[in-house]
């Protein structure tokens, strides 16, 4: 393997695992620079079809307490198949390496990009049968007039997601339909030193169960960016977030109540710096200001609680990134943001988070990502203003630590595993209702192991 | 006895003067090849149709010279340059003023030709290289005249290279990630 390829390898891994906690419960799918070989060329475009394969245990599927009393099933063996199908306008790397020509021609600053993916995940849980489904995800980019004075950027993401994220209580389905529809204008001078993005995106957060109908949510985002660059690639960055979270069905009923969620308006506004210091070490500090609005949605009904809440804090993003040498690298930070939540609206998080990623011999990739961070939910109640829990307070300890490694035998065919922990760590208990002055007691707390192992082709 | 031996000096320092002459003129000889009399010389005993023919050459090349002087000069006044055109058109007068009297002189070689007078068919012929060899020294000095870009610096341009070893980051800030697993209560199994 070359050094080109070998550095295209280490840009990959060092690309790949940055999301990894919060992604690693969809596989490698989460990561296109990991989907993607050599690929087809078709003109001007380029098309990467890819199939993997892995055998998984998970030690807690529906984030069970250990000590829990639930006589449900807590562990299972999976099998997960995916494939993808990814396309898009021919990638610089392929232009850069002389890979001219195409109906296009290839050269200079084309017109328009694109990128579109395609894929389905397939899950068997062998402890759980009824559980066996497929998960769906559908994105498109199609970015016009790229690096030019004026551009537009359309997204679409569709996903279908199936694995649990509760306790199965009366065995429910949690397929979760999101769907993530946006544009985005970006301005700037004719060599890029000044910036400014605006952009809207419409969200639809849907539950096709109607237990979780409830938190089924439309939600508006408009953002607005401004990016002014210097020496040597670094840049001092504003932005701005607006966000509209539109409940759909606000429901009430006395005989059934639901955890409450209020219509919501989300403010957050940051300035700060991100970039290059040195040739082997960059920085990210972001800080700002952040606020919550949360309106009792159907003020004078009965039994409509009085529930209007309201956040406010600092939202802070501080991070370094650091290549130890060429083929390793060691990224630390913290940050503190809130987000909204189908709990108490809200949670705020304080977390750290040190990644380790190395590539060794051009074909064996290791990273590690550890995350420890202190979550606060706002007031749990359901819709009836009483508590869901013990507490009307929430606070949530929560590590989580993932190792992964993946050894490439070609560019297109490579064997992978992935271990990762999670522990939830929270003295709030839920009090769910098992039939007439019946409640059981559900702790919130939860220990969570996963291994997989796989093999995948590529192209 | 006195007498001869003045005489006998005489006669040396006579040898002398007259080998230090020869000399002198065998110097000059020697520095002429490489100057422009050598042509001149060497020019004049060609025979009569020669002569013409290279006569012709040269009143050729003066015309052609005009007018590529002329075209630079007619560029020069489009861009405006005042320095360019004031040097450009000092040498065209100069080559006009030439171009004239190679005419003239052509004239002459023609005439002398026809009547068979050589020595004034040679002089015209020597004039008419000696105006050849300024049609091309004003040919190099027009080539030369230089306009205000030598005394403007223009726009403003920098260019500006980064170690290429720097990390090539997107820069713009990622998005706090947010919950990949919701937080959601267990729905109730039974109405409470």
């Amino acid at each position: 393997m070359d050094l080109s390829k070998r550095l295209g390898l280490l840009a990959l891994a060092l690309g790949v695992l940055v999301p990894m906690t919060a992604e690693a419960q969809v596989g490698w799918l989460s990561d296109r620079s990991r989907t993607e070989g050599p690929g087809f060329r078709l003109g001007d475009f380029e098309l990467h079809p890819g199939l993997g394969v892995e055998i998984g245990y998970d030690s807690n599927l529906y984030y069970t307490e250990d000590d829990s009393g639930f006589a449900i099933p807590r562990d299972s063996a999976i099998l997960r198949a995916a494939a993808h199908l990814n396309v898009s306008t021919r990638g610089a790397q392929r232009q850069q390496e002389g890979e001219a020509g195409g109906d296009g021609g290839g050269q200079g600053n084309p017109s328009a990009t694109f990128r579109g993916g395609l894929s389905g995940t397939f899950y068997h849980f062998f402890n759980d049968n009824s559980r066996t489904n497929m998960e769906v995800d559908a994105n498109l980019n199609l970015h016009i007039l790229p690096n030019r004075p004026f551009g537009i950027v359309i997204t679409e993401n569709f996903g279908r997601s199936v694995r649990p994220f509760t306790e199965s209580t009366i065995s429910q389905s949690y397929a979760r339909l999101q769907n993530d529809a946006g544009v985005r204008f970006d301005f700037q001078t004719d060599g890029g030193i000044f910036k400014v993005s605006a952009g809207y995106n419409f969200i639809v957060d849907y539950f096709e169960d109607n237990a979780f109908s409830y938190a089924n949510t439309l939600r508006h985002q408009l953002t607005l960016s401004e990016t002014f660059r210097f020496l040597p690639q670094t840049a001092i960055i504003h932005d701005t977030t607006f966000r509209v979270n539109d409940v759909i069905d606000h429901t009430i009923d006395p005989a059934n109540p639901t955890p409450l969620i209020n219509d919501g308006f989300l403010l957050r506004t940051r300035l700060g710096i991100n970039g290059a210091l040195t040739t082997n070490f960059s920085v990210l500090v972001m800080v700002g200001y952040a606020a919550g609005f949360y309106n009792t949605p159907l003020v004078g009904v009965p039994g409509s609680p009085d529930y209007d809440q309201e956040y406010e804090s600092i939202a802070a993003q501080v991070g370094a990134r650091w290549q130890i040498v060429e083929n390793v690298r060691l990224a630390f930070g913290y940050d503190r943001d809130f987000q909204p939540s189908y709990l108490g609206n809200f949670y705020r998080r304080d977390r750290g988070y040190i990644r380790f990623q190395t590539i060794i011999e051009g074909s064996f990739l290791l990273g590690a990502d550890v995350s420890l961070g202190y979550y606060e939910f706002g007031q749990p109640v359901d819709t009836l203003g009483d508590a869901l829990g013990t507490s009307t307070t929430r606070g949530d300890i929560r590590f989580i630590g993932n190792l992964f490694a993946e050894y490439r035998f070609t560019e297109w065919l490579g064997v992978n595993a992935t271990f990762q922990y999670t522990g939830n760590f929270t003295d709030y208990t839920y009090d769910i209702a098992a039939g007439p002055g019946v409640t059981l007691v559900d702790p919130a707390s939860y220990n969570k192991i996963e291994v997989w192992g796989g093999v995948r082709v590529f192209y | 006895m006195v007498d001869g031996r003045r005489a006998s000096i005489a006669l040396l320092v006579g040898l002398a003067l007259g080998a230090m002459g020869f000399g002198l003129a065998i110097a000059q000889d020697a520095g002429n090849e490489a100057g422009g009399e050598v042509p001149v010389r060497r020019q004049a005993n060609v025979l009569p149709q020669e002569r013409l023919d290279e006569s012709s050459r040269i009143v050729q090349r003066g015309e052609q010279i005009s007018r590529r002087v002329l075209a630079m000069l007619d560029e020069a006044r489009r861009e405006r340059d005042i320095i360019r055109v004031t040097c450009l058109n000092d040498k065209l007068t100069q080559i006009n003023a030439h171009r004239r009297s190679a005419n003239d002189r052509f004239e002459r070689l023609v005439e002398a030709d026809q009547v068979a007078d050589r020595e004034r068919a040679q002089h015209e012929y020597t004039v008419l290289t000696v105006l050849g060899q300024q049609f091309r020294v004003l040919e190099g000095e027009a080539n030369g005249c230089i306009g205000q870009d030598i005394y403007e610096t223009g726009t403003t341009r920098i260019v500006t290279d980064i170690d290429p070893s720097t990390p090539d980051e997107g820069l713009e800030v990622p998005e706090p990630d947010g919950p990949a697993v919701p937080t959601i209560p267990p729905p109730f199994s039974v109405p409470r």
